[in-house]
């Protein structure tokens, strides 16, 4: 009887160590496909957001934790969400043309969202890409078709709000019908991202007082877009 | 005579003891992923490697695990498949990874695995193990596919991301199909399930009139404890099954 169990326990190590073993295997052989797709998947993104852009570096002194105050104090964002990568997009002379801002929001329908946008040094928005989402097939993942991401397109940067009319102001972006709450989210985010921009031209020169009171201008009339509603 | 063994187990796979249809067990992922045709066909292929290998495994070791220890040890040897299957898609098919991500490892307590790996492979010698693996596996493909794309044509009006069904366009006033979006959520996923069981109901009848019955069903959807791999370690059988017994 106690041989028995002996043995029991002997077998069920072995293969759990030779499991154990084989995984160990796997893993240290497909380590760098998987970085290479995740690198991959990262380059198209940042691509289609700043076509201009022929190189892109990591932000220097880049801090998540601080992006992300800044991110949640913004005008209009409501959402909860972090940025959590900035990359400074060169052309092909080096030349800093803007920022790629990523984002990931905590209040989709089916879990995190993280997308990456590119905004360039003028203030304009070239539009989004997402590189993680779980949403509903026919309603949240619209988010990832033209139809609702071309409003994000060549916008300038300032406080956005979600409508569920078609839009009215410039500063309204239509739901998806049937996802709101994506829409939110999504739109919640990019005002993050669009408010950490802000303050990293802020910080880097001292003469965007014009540009920050004409977003205090837009963040008005924001307000009182949203008490309509 | 080997040839029709092999044979044999595939069409059991399929048709006779098709996991989905007729036997009723996987159920939890036949219902979260078949939102699109192409995760039906995604999850069901991933399925369909974990399952024949961990069937060629266990059948290979089912003299050396020793009896009471044998839940732990399948649980092992599926997990580290799964695990390994995760990786390499990852790796590879890195667009199918996304939209299959959370439910891989859900593979692992897929109970066509583990049923097969109880009820069949450790019984029985390798090739027929792992060629019930694989018909086992590819019945559960075709259904998810099925459903994956019956979901989707009512749903998105597209099969395989292929729109089928020219949409309507309100603001031009064409005419054409409203999506019923429905379909692609959970709820629709029970609608049609529940069509394709009754429709399943009537080949069966038809199956047994022609003397060659379908498999009983055996998951814990039928109330019907009998049949079920798992019977004598259940501890929530129906009262009418421990009342017979």
């Amino acid at each position: 009887m106690k041989n028995q169990l002996v043995k029991d326990a002997l077998v069920l190590t072995v293969i759990t160590l030779v499991a154990g073993l084989a995984l160990g295997f796997v893993s240290e052989i497909t380590k760098e496909p998987i970085a290479k797709a995740e690198a991959a998947a990262l380059a198209k993104a940042y691509q289609s957001v700043f076509a201009d852009a022929s190189e892109f570096e990591p932000l220097e002194g880049f801090d998540a934790d601080a992006a992300t105050q800044i991110g949640l104090a913004a005008e209009g964002n409501e959402g909860d969400n972090q940025i959590t990568d900035c990359q400074v997009a060169k052309d092909k002379d080096g030349n800093d043309i803007g920022y790629i801002i990523t984002v990931t929001t905590h209040d989709g329908y089916g879990g995190d969202i993280t997308f990456s946008m590119g905004v360039t040094n003028e203030g304009v928005m070239n539009g989004y890409s997402i590189t993680s989402i779980d949403e509903t097939p026919g309603l949240g993942m619209k988010s990832t078709e033209e139809a609702f991401y071309s409003q994000f397109e060549n916008i300038p940067v300032g406080a956005y709000t979600v409508t569920k009319t078609s839009p009215a102001g410039e500063n309204e972006i239509e739901a998806i019908s049937g996802a709101t709450i994506t829409s939110r989210s999504v739109t919640n985010g990019v005002n993050a991202g669009m408010a950490y921009f802000e303050a990293l031209e802020n910080a880097g020169s001292g003469d965007d007082a014009d540009a920050s009171e004409e977003s205090a201008d837009e963040s008005t009339e924001e307000e009182g877009g949203e008490s309509d509603e | 005579m080997s040839d029709m063994r092999i044979g044999e187990r595939l069409k059991n796979g399929i048709l006779i003891e098709n996991p989905t249809f007729v036997l009723m067990l996987g159920m939890c992922p036949t219902l979260a992923v078949t939102t699109s045709a192409t995760n039906g066909i995604g999850m069901g292929l991933s399925t369909t490697v974990v399952l024949t290998l961990s069937n060629l495994l266990i059948s290979i070791l089912r003299n050396i695990i020793p009896d009471r220890v044998r839940m732990p040890a399948f649980i092992v040897v599926v997990a580290s498949f799964v695990t390994m299957v995760q990786f390499l898609m990852q790796g590879y098919v890195p667009s199918l990874y996304e939209s299959l991500g959370i439910y891989i490892p859900l593979i692992v307590v897929n109970c066509i695995i583990l049923g097969r790996a109880e009820s069949f492979a450790s019984k029985n010698p390798v090739i027929p193990s792992t060629f019930d693996g694989l018909g086992m596996g590819l019945g559960f493909t075709i259904s998810l596919t099925v459903l994956g794309a019956l979901r989707e044509l009512l749903g998105s009006g597209q099969i395989f991301k292929y729109q089928i069904l020219p949409l309507a366009d309100a603001a031009t006033g064409k005419a054409g199909y409203t999506p019923i979006s429905i379909f692609v959520l959970a709820p629709g996923a029970f609608l049609v399930l529940s069509v394709i069981v009754a429709v399943m109901n009537v080949v069966r009848k038809k199956m047994d009139a022609k003397g060659k019955p379908l498999a009983a069903p055996q998951g814990c959807l039928t109330g019907e404890c009998e049949g079920c791999a798992f019977s004598n370690a259940c501890t929530g059988k129906s009262q009418t099954t421990e009342a017979k017994a």
